[in-house]
């Protein structure tokens, strides 16, 4: 009588975990990117992205602050459409690639409903961990073609490189970092 | 216009600073006074010009080419009592452990990164060795040195051509260490002409901020082994005896084979540079 009460428990709390627990999403690299900008010379900004990024996000959408974002993004993947740029960027002048190969940002609080949502976490790069708080747009939630739940959403803001330790060529090349970071994810 | 205007305050610093410390060596007068503080003085204008470029960072720095200015105060101190040290073997064993100390809080990132423990280990014991070897060699360069001029020389084209082949390494901030340096020995040896007891303490700072700055740009920027073996193999060749030549003929030339190695390990880094120009 004792254990088919406990299995009847077991089975009762599986289901409200699938009915109302968060829904884990794995960053889909090929439709999520990270697109920055950054001012040359005070005249206009210039565009570069990061061809790789993966991470999770846990999303719950009956108590949104149970939600979570993990987001890891390889230096070595820095694409400015300059061979040279880019390799500039990778040594110890700004991102320091071989001492700080990744750039990471991990959640501490989400808030928000329905759309937007306001999400703050510790973005660590070039070794320095700051906290941020992204204001991010959600996407709709729609079936992929292999039959797979795709949701996403965007997020824009700035940074200050020197924040992170980065002052080479501060003036020249602007203080602030632009960055729009664009998610897809498929659930698991 | 830029790069220099990015390099000539911190440069100009790190002199004055040494200068300065060494101005008030000349002032107190005594021979103690200025063996102590002429480690003090490349030291300090070191902290202070590095200081200056990368502002303050916090304690312990993460980038860990930013434990510089620390290891340099580290080797004033070693600098200072170089000559307490009742045997030469205690002195070099205490300056091959902190520079084995230093390589390891430097190399941080390749442990963290890559390397197993006991290949790290290896790494750091080996490069932490070459340290104090470069040690003993400016050791008795200092003692050596015949002419006054012959020890700023041989020190200035190791320091810039340090410096020159860090920049082209693809890293101008190391090459700004490397000017910073520079800088700072300038700064301390501008009233030198003294004997060899009231510098030696240069030795281990030198040795310990030369040495990290080439395996600097050896592990994370694109400074080529070869050029960071030339640079710092560069001061032996000032040890050569010259035979009957005059004091200065004999300097002179010294300080040109000194500048041979360095030039080959300039001309080997810029052959490997990535194009920094875009």
């Amino acid at each position: 009588m004792k254990s088919s009460k406990l299995i009847a428990a077991a089975i009762l709390c599986s289901l409200g975990l699938t009915a109302y627990g968060a829904d884990t999403f794995k960053i889909d690299p090929v439709h999520s990117s990270v697109i920055f900008s950054v001012k040359h010379l005070g005249v206009t900004d210039f565009y570069g992205d990061f061809r790789e990024i993966s991470g999770t996000v846990s999303f719950d959408a009956a108590d949104p602050t149970k939600s979570s974002v993990d987001i890891t993004v390889p230096v070595e993947k820095i694409d400015t459409r300059n061979e040279k740029r880019d390799q500039h960027l990778k040594s110890p002048d700004f991102f320091n690639e071989k001492q700080f190969p990744t750039l990471t940002f991990k959640s501490t609080k989400v808030e928000g409903a329905g759309d937007t949502y306001s999400v703050t976490g510790d973005l660590t790069i070039h070794g320095v961990t700051k906290p941020v708080t992204v204001q991010f747009k959600k996407g709709a939630e729609t079936k992929g073609q292999q039959g797979e739940t795709r949701t996403g959403g965007e997020a824009k803001f700035t940074i200050k490189r020197s924040d992170y330790g980065m002052t080479f060529m501060n003036g020249p090349l602007g203080d602030d970092v632009n960055i729009i970071l664009s998610l897809e994810g498929t659930k698991q | 216009m830029f790069l220099l205007k990015q390099i000539l305050p911190a440069v100009l610093l790190a002199m004055a600073v040494a200068a300065g410390v060494e101005g008030l060596a000349l002032w107190l007068g005594t021979s103690r006074a200025q063996r102590a503080l002429m480690p003090v003085a490349l030291g300090l204008g070191y902290f202070f010009g590095h200081c200056l470029i990368t502002g303050w960072t916090p304690f312990p720095p993460t980038d860990t080419t930013n434990w510089l200015p620390y290891f340099g105060l580290a080797a004033t101190g070693l600098g200072i009592f170089w000559r307490a040290f009742p045997k030469a073997a205690f002195a070099w064993v205490s300056l091959g452990l902190l520079a084995v100390c230093a390589l390891r809080l430097l190399l941080e990132p390749k442990f963290r990164h890559g390397w197993a423990a006991g290949h790290g280990w290896i790494w750091v014991i080996v490069l932490g060795f070459g340290v104090a070897l470069l040690g003993v060699i400016l050791s008795a360069l200092v003692r050596r040195s015949s002419a006054a001029i012959e020890l700023p020389c041989v020190l200035l084209t190791v320091g810039a051509g340090s410096s020159g082949a860090l920049m082209l390494s693809g890293s101008f901030l190391l090459g700004q260490f490397g000017a910073v340096l520079v800088g700072a020995i300038c700064g301390a040896l501008v009233f030198s002409g003294r004997g060899s007891k009231e510098i030696e303490g240069i030795a281990p700072v030198v040795s310990v901020l030369l040495g990290v700055l080439l395996l600097s740009g050896y592990f994370f920027a694109d400074l080529p082994g070869p050029s960071a073996l030339l640079l710092a193999g560069a001061p032996v060749l000032a040890l050569i005896p010259t035979g009957r030549l005059s004091v200065l003929s004999g300097a002179g030339l010294r300080i040109g084979l000194v500048s041979l190695p360095v030039a080959a390990a300039v001309i080997l880094a810029f052959r490997a540079s990535p194009p920094l120009y875009y």
